[in-house]
């Protein structure tokens, strides 16, 4: 869901789902470890954020408009093609970075509601 | 918004699978010593098969696995041959005296438990982390 206040709150809010998305898709390939024949599933978020950087380090904050473009998707072998194979360790360390990531993204969320939440009050506490 | 029931839920199916997985290698590790009447009649050690739930498609693209998880598609019996012990006192003994004993593989068994046991624990480890990551989340915008 892409939330209205401005674009931090909503790219936050998106990445956020990113990485609940991407907690899922771990989980979903931790259940089918033993499963043969079994692709592993990961989620695509960072990778086509990285667009909106232009090349000296700066990354262009999106218009509120343009953040349905970058929603968080599942990235899903084709049928047939030859995907990865789920390695428990590997998915174990994108597990507790994901939950990493989480929490820090839930920082910052919070960080921005206290700047807002200053701006409504007025500058008092 | 993404939910976390189906995070839950594609852990505690993953969870499932695993036991049964562990219950199959332990009914094979029991019966490593049952004897039969027959060669034809020896246990058979089990394999679970498992699946992927299949992923509905038009929620590939939302922001939720609904319906994810692993699924149970067959427990197998292996056709492995059975054990023949030369026994000739034994009741199941045949003309031979030999007694057909379950076929089933110490270290295969043996192996199949680690993983079991390994893979049920990632299971659990993702479904604290979906539940950390829930808690973690109710907390925001709490003491500003």
């Amino acid at each position: 869901m892409v939330s209205n206040i401005d674009s931090t709150t909503g790219l936050l809010s998106m990445a956020l789902d990113a990485a609940v998305l991407r907690q899922q898709a771990i989980a979903q390939n931790i259940a089918n470890a033993n499963t043969p024949g079994y692709q592993r599933i990961g989620v695509s978020f960072e990778s086509r954020l990285a667009a909106l950087a232009d090349g000296h380090g700066q990354v262009r904050a999106p218009s509120l408009s343009e953040l349905a473009a970058y929603r968080p998707r599942l990235e899903v072998a084709a049928p047939g093609s030859a995907g990865q194979a789920v390695s428990l360790d590997e998915e174990m360390a994108q597990l507790s970075q994901t939950t990493l990531h989480h929490q820090a993204l839930l920082k910052a969320l919070d960080k921005h509601m206290a700047l807002i939440s200053m701006a409504v009050n007025e500058g008092k506490r | 918004m993404a939910d976390y029931q189906s995070a839950f839920q594609i852990s505690a199916s993953g969870m499932a699978v695993e036991k049964l997985r562990l219950d199959i290698t332990t009914a094979n590790l029991a019966n490593m010593n049952s004897a039969a009447p027959s060669a034809a009649a020896a246990y058979q050690p089990l394999r679970v098969v498992s699946q992927a739930r299949p992923l509905e498609f038009a929620r590939q693209f939302g922001l939720a696995l609904a319906g994810g998880g692993a699924s149970v598609q067959a427990v197998v019996p292996q056709p492995v041959a059975p054990r023949l012990v030369y026994e000739p006192g034994h009741p199941y003994a045949d003309a031979k005296g030999m007694v057909a004993y379950a076929g089933v593989n110490h270290t295969s068994e043996m192996l199949n438990l680690n993983a079991a046991l390994r893979t049920y624990e990632a299971n659990v480890a993702a479904f604290a982390a979906a539940r950390s990551m829930a808690a973690r989340t109710l907390e925001l915008g709490g003491k500003q």
